[in-house]
């Protein structure tokens, strides 16, 4: 079983609040690769969401008294990191590359999505049906799923991220799975009549 | 969800079967449950990802007393596993440099548009800044383990380890352990074991070297350079220096011997300097809980350059001299260079520990660290006290301590717990 790190972070961000500016760096040290993992969701140009990750920590430490206590930080930082894309977007002219069709993007590749053992490899076959299904979902629930099975969020901090309230966002999140379900379950009648 | 457990026990209590009677209605709830219920419910996500014991204990007791819903709770663990996507990851020099950056950053646009009056103020943030990320590792890390990149395992610092660059970690059982690289960075001798590592040629991938209080080691590159890993410091290189540049990033203190090379410099990135030499030995100590920056040269050529804003930043190089030490307090910014005897510092890497006119709190703070031990210090005058002399690292602490009584008024103990302390001698 893997653990995830114990780090009690609302802690960290208070500490950080009152000045003591290590705890901000274990805060970053166990946030920066599913920040950076998140924000290639949106662009595929990688060095500006580097340089957006740490534009968002140097405005923490800049504006440290002016911020205030949280409880989530994963679901604020993630929040913080896609505003932050989408106004350097804006700044550096390159808006259109994260927008697709009136909505932002996000795209999501499948670790193996085209291997299969052999043709007639039922699991395979099911496997790349129901992830095609899942690329047919629309960008934001995508994006729901993602940070609800990637990163583990609670509804909470899916609203968060979202700028959704918390009902809109559950319904997304249960929409979304439903949709995946019925594919599943199409598929298995579908291989029952074979 | 704690108060299933208690289900379990033999419940007398009036209080607890309230408890009780309210469970079974939770129980309900859920036997009405689809995959697409369970995967929308927080605590069955947890359990999933095996991210707090609580749900896991809880859905663990769950599916034992339910068996009729195991179609469903597998369909929402199919449909979870369907969602295996490929992740980008950031390397643990990338990770570094972008809180090089940030730390840096934050502090250069503070200062614009605000008075120059502000300098001084503005230089004392930075040092707290500066010490930020390393001093997590040695303070923080101390107590409790955490992940650096989500692909490597947990790192304990607590524990002497050595991190290859596909994340393998192999303990450093010994007290004094040595490690090998061979040329090509593949073949890496531990203590008489051979490790084999694939290197990819694209990608510098970094090594790691973690020690902890009490232990030390030797390790040699691939380029043939020696380094000598003093306790308490962490070292990062990559298996081979690919590129015209050869750097290794270092928190805490190291005696380096590196090989002449002319085309390739070698640069030792710390937290605070950036130092860059040709062939040549030195010591660097740049422990983050040291209020100085030290760095020795024995012979060859090196210069500094001091990366943290204040009155020494990035305009000036320094270049040592062999037996010249530079040495700048981190607080006040203010370096300089002067003559020393190199042996006091570089002692240490043959287990001993020479001083000249040392204070006492800083020889015990190096024993602290080289024996893993708290030497406290009841009365702060005493830590002023002038120490001349040799120790030998091989006897006990209370062997040292004895050595040093015979030099300064003081008396030592041992407490209950194992910590030393050191009170005014009533002699």
């Amino acid at each position: 079983m893997q653990n995830k790190s114990e780090i009690n972070e609302p802690l960290l961000w208070k500490n950080f609040l009152e000045g003591d500016l290590h705890s901000l760096s274990g805060i970053y040290l166990n946030n920066v690769n599913t920040l950076y993992d998140f924000g290639c969701k949106f662009t595929v140009d990688k060095n500006l969401v580097k340089d957006c990750i740490q534009d968002i920590f140097i405005t923490f430490i800049q504006t440290r008294t002016r911020l205030s206590d949280i409880q989530h930080v994963k679901g604020y930082l993630l929040k913080s990191l896609k505003r932050k894309i989408f106004m350097e977007s804006i700044k550096r002219n390159k808006f259109e590359e994260i927008i697709e069709s009136g909505d932002y993007r996000f795209e999501i590749e499948f670790q193996n999505f085209n291997t299969f053992e052999n043709e007639n490899d039922i699991h395979s076959l099911k496997r790349h049906e129901v992830q095609s299904a899942i690329q047919t979902l629309t960008n934001r629930q995508k994006e729901a799923l993602y940070l609800r099975f990637n990163l583990g969020l609670n509804h909470k901090e899916i609203a968060q991220v979202l700028h959704l309230n918390e009902q809109s966002s559950r319904a997304l999140v249960f929409r979304a799975i439903q949709k995946i379900r019925d594919v599943m379950h199409l598929d298995k009648k579908h291989i029952k009549n074979i | 969800m704690e108060h299933i457990k208690k289900k379990d026990k033999s419940i007398n209590t009036w209080k607890l079967s309230v408890l009780y009677i309210k469970n079974t209605k939770i129980m309900n709830k859920f036997s009405e449950y689809n995959s697409t219920d369970f995967l929308n419910d927080d605590t069955f996500i947890r359990w999933i990802l095996k991210t707090d014991t609580t749900s896991v204990n809880f859905w663990e007791e769950y599916f034992k007393n339910n068996p009729a819903q195991q179609k469903e709770i597998n369909e929402a663990v199919e449909i979870f596993n369907h969602f295996g996507i490929q992740q980008n990851q950031l390397t643990n020099e990338e990770i570094f440099l972008m809180w090089d950056r940030i730390k840096h950053n934050s502090f250069k646009k503070k200062q614009l548009g605000v008075f120059n009056l502000l300098k001084y103020a503005a230089l004392i943030i930075v040092v707290f800044i500066s010490g930020a990320l390393s001093y997590y590792f040695y303070q923080e890390s101390k107590t409790r383990e955490f992940q650096i990149t989500g692909g490597t395992p947990l790192i304990n610092t607590d524990e002497a380890q050595i991190i290859l660059s596909d994340g393998r970690s192999v303990p450093l059982d010994q007290k004094d352990s040595e490690i090998k690289y061979n040329s090509t960075g593949d073949k890496i001798i531990v203590n008489n074991d051979t490790l084999v590592q694939e290197v990819t040629n694209n990608k510098t991938e970094m090594n790691r070297i973690v020690m902890p209080y009490g232990k030390s080691s030797l390790i040699t590159l691939s380029d043939g350079t020696k380094i000598w890993l003093n306790a308490g410091s962490q070292l990062m290189y990559p298996s081979t220096f690919d590129r015209k540049i050869r750097e290794v990033l270092l928190f805490g203190e190291a005696f380096f011997e590196v090989a002449h090379n002319e085309k390739n410099p070698f640069i030792v990135r710390t937290d605070y300097i950036d130092i860059e030499v040709l062939g040549t030995s030195f010591d660097v100590s740049a422990y983050a809980d040291d209020k100085n920056f030290e760095t020795i040269l024995v012979n060859g050529k090196v210069s500094l350059k001091v990366k943290k804003e204040g009155f020494f930043a990035g305009k000036e190089k320094f270049y040592l001299e062999p037996n010249q030490r530079f040495q700048i307090n981190k607080v006040e910014g203010v370096g300089r260079v002067s003559e020393v005897d190199v042996s006091v510092y570089t002692s240490w890497k043959d287990g001993m520990l020479k001083f000249e006119k040392e204070d006492l709190i800083n020889v015990l703070r190096k024993l602290e660290r080289y024996y893993n031990n708290t030497i406290q210090i009841k009365d702060p005058l005493l830590g002023s006290h002038k120490i001349s002399g040799k120790l030998d690292l091989k006897n006990s602490l209370s062997e040292v301590l004895d050595v040093i009584q015979l030099t300064v008024p003081i008396d030592w103990g041992k407490q209950k717990n194992g910590n030393y302390f050191i009170i005014e001698s009533k002699k």
